[in-house]
């Protein structure tokens, strides 16, 4: 729903900005432009014959003085106190005449290599309003292009209420800046996420992302309060083609690792290589390139969510329905809107994954904070539960009855499993000597309620370094021994601890040897079990195994984790 | 008398051994101790028992299969057992009683006598009846019968479906189980009281009652006096 407002807002947003010069109702027409090398201030006058002129852009070698002449109609005089401008659009440094009179200068013609840089790439005049009659007039231009002489640009006009042209440009870029500041805090925000917490790629991308897209939208709508001199102006629209590619690269990129895209990597070298190649064979059509790098993104995009789709991830329907709308804006949206806004549209659909993704990470928190309290009151339970609790202390009534020093003991056997029960309850992970003394206190009071004789073999000694292992776990794999193991004839039942150290995965390998009692219920997880798999799961996440099964001499398992020292 | 223990905790099985012996004195014929069900059960189709006293949590067994196995025997189970949380369930499938641990002498032995002395405890919470047919356990709703015919060691329960099982305990032994809405008509007669629609007094006092289904059952002389009463 969330989600859906923030179209809305984007939608209205786009409409508010779908503003373009043509819509405004014209005042004026330009008919043709004309070229012609040479230096003549008689060429300013309006009604100079230029039939001889060019009607196709110059080739020019250096600082050589050329002049253009185009020929406007005004459709409409102005009202006598309006202020009429005209914004001129060309390469070069030039001077500038409205029907033969000198209007305004950019830049410093014939003389751009002895002058400063000027010359930008958007200007504009005021013209005198008695020069502003029905008909025609000549707008004349005296100029050099001394830094892009090879470039062919031609001249465009735009003449309108001088306070109009000056402020619309600015109002364009309220909004879309507004858009390119909320990804600016995204993508501090996120990177700083990245940083401290969520230690995982595809925020780091988002981050990426956002101030690309930042980047690309401050990049674009530049021209409009920087003054550009014309010899940065394709320098200004290559930093805007690498942005995009960068942007194609990545969300596609971010989308496959959220759905778990398999063969990730390769597909997206591939990918990224063709990207590249799309960039190269059309340098220097920026448009274009814009355009094909972002259908590109798009369509790959939407691959992979209709493949995650099909997978059954519920979020990629909300991005499937997202990339439409991010289409149909671009299909209906003039070139530089239609960009941002899909653009904007996809960057809202992969901060929307990361948001479920955040709330995802907190249930699965949550539930592990949960799980942790569970599994530690599990192990206290272990001890207080009835049959633990009351067999032992019916035991301990009999012994206190028929051999009172016997008694004693078994209160002190049972005090030292309490004790260190309490030591150990609040952790996640315990020293392995710990938890061998806990078992061996455990064998001691089961001792004196089974009256079998338990021997305790370890190998420990064979190590000097101390392992951590999550607590009651061998303890409960001793308490299954017990129940599954019958003693020997001479009244005995062994236990044996193995800990062996490979590559850096502490394996421990846990027998009780004894003659192995009818296996009631085969292949279901006991209590036992399902508590060490849980405290596993706790500590070492996927990363273990653990198997529990009969073996010739009694009863074998085997755990296999991460060493932690 | 002949008592079997099943229990896994030797220290324990050793201290009911030793009260019980202490109880029975030279009365006690046999002893015997398992440490699961099925070896004591083994034990039993040797020799008969009178009393089993069973832990209910035997090394990883499930105590509501052993329990169902032992009360649909010929003799009286005794439950002993660390979770007290049992004895409904325990009640509610025809022990004769629950001892929960840790005991002490007095209590097992309250538990002993009500085996002995034959008195009926009135077990309110009995609900199930557990008969073994043909190898296998049934269970028979309390409230699904009418009355019971002692068939020598064996007891017949008569259904209200018309049906007709038999149970491996006596009917003194179920008389002992039973809720009080049981009642003695016969030395061979047990009844539900709300069953009965009438009692006929016949020539030469001959006493029978009339179920709700037209059943007639007969009353045994020394009973009638205490029928009437229950049933005012």
């Amino acid at each position: 729903m969330k989600k859906f407002f923030l179209n809305i807002f984007l939608l209205s947003l786009t409409s508010c900005l779908n503003y373009d010069i043509d819509d405004i109702e014209p005042m004026f027409k330009a008919i043709e432009t004309k070229y012609m090398k040479g230096d003549n201030i008689k060429w300013a006058e309006k009604s100079y014959k230029d039939n001889d002129w060019s009607k196709k852009e110059l080739t020019l070698s250096g600082e050589e003085i050329f002049w253009i002449r185009k020929r406007v109609h005004i459709n409409k005089k102005p009202k006598s106190l309006q202020t009429i401008g005209i914004e001129i659009q060309a390469f070069g440094a030039y001077e500038v005449y409205w029907d033969g009179q000198f209007i305004g200068t950019n830049g410093y013609p014939g003389l751009e290599s002895k002058m400063p840089k000027k010359g930008t790439v958007i200007a504009t005049f005021t013209i005198p309003n008695n020069l502003l009659d029905n008909g025609e007039h000549i707008l004349a231009m005296r100029a050099s292009q001394r830094f892009e002489p090879k470039a062919e640009r031609g001249v465009y006009v735009v003449i309108n209420n001088f306070e109009k042209l000056v402020k619309q440009p600015l109002l364009n870029i309220v909004f879309v800046h507004i858009l390119a500041g909320a990804f600016l805090a995204g993508a501090i925000y996120y990177f700083l996420l990245y940083l401290t917490d969520i230690k995982k790629y595809p925020t780091l991308i988002f981050s990426v992302v956002s101030i690309l897209f930042f980047s690309l939208v401050i990049i674009e709508y530049l021209k409009f309060y920087v003054p550009i001199h014309y010899s940065n102006f394709y320098l200004r629209l290559q930093i805007i083609g690498f942005l995009i590619f960068l942007i194609a690269c990545l969300v596609p990129y971010f989308f496959s690792l959220q759905f778990s895209f398999k063969r990730n990597k390769k597909i997206m070298i591939g990918y990224a290589a063709l990207l590249f190649a799309f960039f190269l064979y059309n340098f220097h059509h920026y448009d274009e390139t814009a355009l094909i790098l972002g259908q590109t993104m798009w369509i790959s995009s939407s691959a992979i969510i209709i493949y995650a789709i099909y997978k059954g991830h519920r979020a990629a329907k909300v991005i499937l329905l997202g990339l439409v709308l991010s289409f149909v804006v671009y299909k209906t949206a003039i070139y530089d809107i239609s960009l941002f806004a899909s653009f904007g549209i996809i960057l809202l659909c992969m901060f929307y994954i990361l948001t479920i993704q955040l709330k995802q990470q907190k249930i699965a928190f949550e539930k592990s904070v949960a799980e942790s309290i569970r599994l530690k009151y599990e192990l206290l339970k272990k001890k207080i539960q009835p049959h633990f609790l009351m067999n032992t202390l019916t035991s301990l009534i009999d012994w206190v009855e028929e051999s009172p020093k016997k008694g004693v003991q078994f209160i002190e056997a049972l005090a030292e499993e309490f004790d260190l029960l309490i030591q150990v309850e609040n952790y996640a992970l315990i020293p392995l000597e710990q938890e061998i003394e806990l078992c061996k206190s455990h064998i001691k009071i089961m001792g004196y309620r089974k009256e079998v004789s338990y021997l305790w073999e370890d190998n420990m000694s064979e190590f000097h370094e101390g392992f951590k292992i999550p607590p009651g776990v061998i303890h409960t794999l001793l308490e299954n021994g017990i129940t599954h193991c019958k003693s020997t004839d001479k009244n005995i039942l062994r236990f044996k601890l193995f800990i062996a150290l490979k590559r850096n995965k502490l394996t421990i390998e846990f027998f009780t040897i004894g003659t192995v009692r009818q296996v009631k219920n085969n292949g279901i997880d006991g209590t036992g079990n399902k508590y060490v798999k849980s405290r596993l799961r706790e500590s070492y996440l996927d990363d273990w195994s653990f198997v529990s099964e009969v073996h010739p001499n009694g009863w074998k398992n085997k755990i296999v984790i991460p060493a932690k020292q | 008398m002949k008592v079997l223990i099943i229990e896994d905790e030797s220290r324990i099985a050793k201290r009911l051994e030793r009260m019980i012996r202490a109880f029975f004195l030279n009365t006690l014929q046999t002893i015997m101790h398992a440490e699961s069900l099925d070896d004591g059960l083994n034990m039993v189709q040797e020799e008969g028992i009178d009393i089993l006293l069973l832990d209910l949590n035997l090394n990883g067994e499930n105590g509501f299969k052993v329990l169902e196995k032992s009360v649909a025997k010929s003799f009286h189970t005794i439950i002993v057992s660390a979770n007290k949380k049992e004895a409904l369930t325990a009640f509610s499938y025809g022990v004769l009683d629950f001892v929960a641990k840790p005991f002490d002498k007095k209590r097992l032995e309250q538990a002993l006598n009500r085996a002995v002395k034959k008195e009926e405890v009135a077990n309110e919470g009995l609900q199930l009846l557990v008969i073994k047919k043909k190898g296998n356990i049934k269970l028979v709703k309390i409230e699904e019968v009418l009355y019971m015919q002692g068939a020598g060691v064996y007891t017949e329960l008569c259904l209200r479906n018309g049906q007709k099982e038999l149970h491996d305990k006596s009917l003194e032994k179920l008389a002992q189980l039973l809720p009080k809405t049981f009642i003695r008509l016969h030395k061979s007669y047990l009844v539900k009281i709300s069953e009965i629609n009438e009692v006929k007094v016949n020539s030469g006092s001959k006493y029978e009652a009339v179920l709700n289904d037209q059943t007639i059952l007969p009353i045994g002389r020394t009973r009638y006096k205490h029928l009437k009463e229950r049933m005012h």
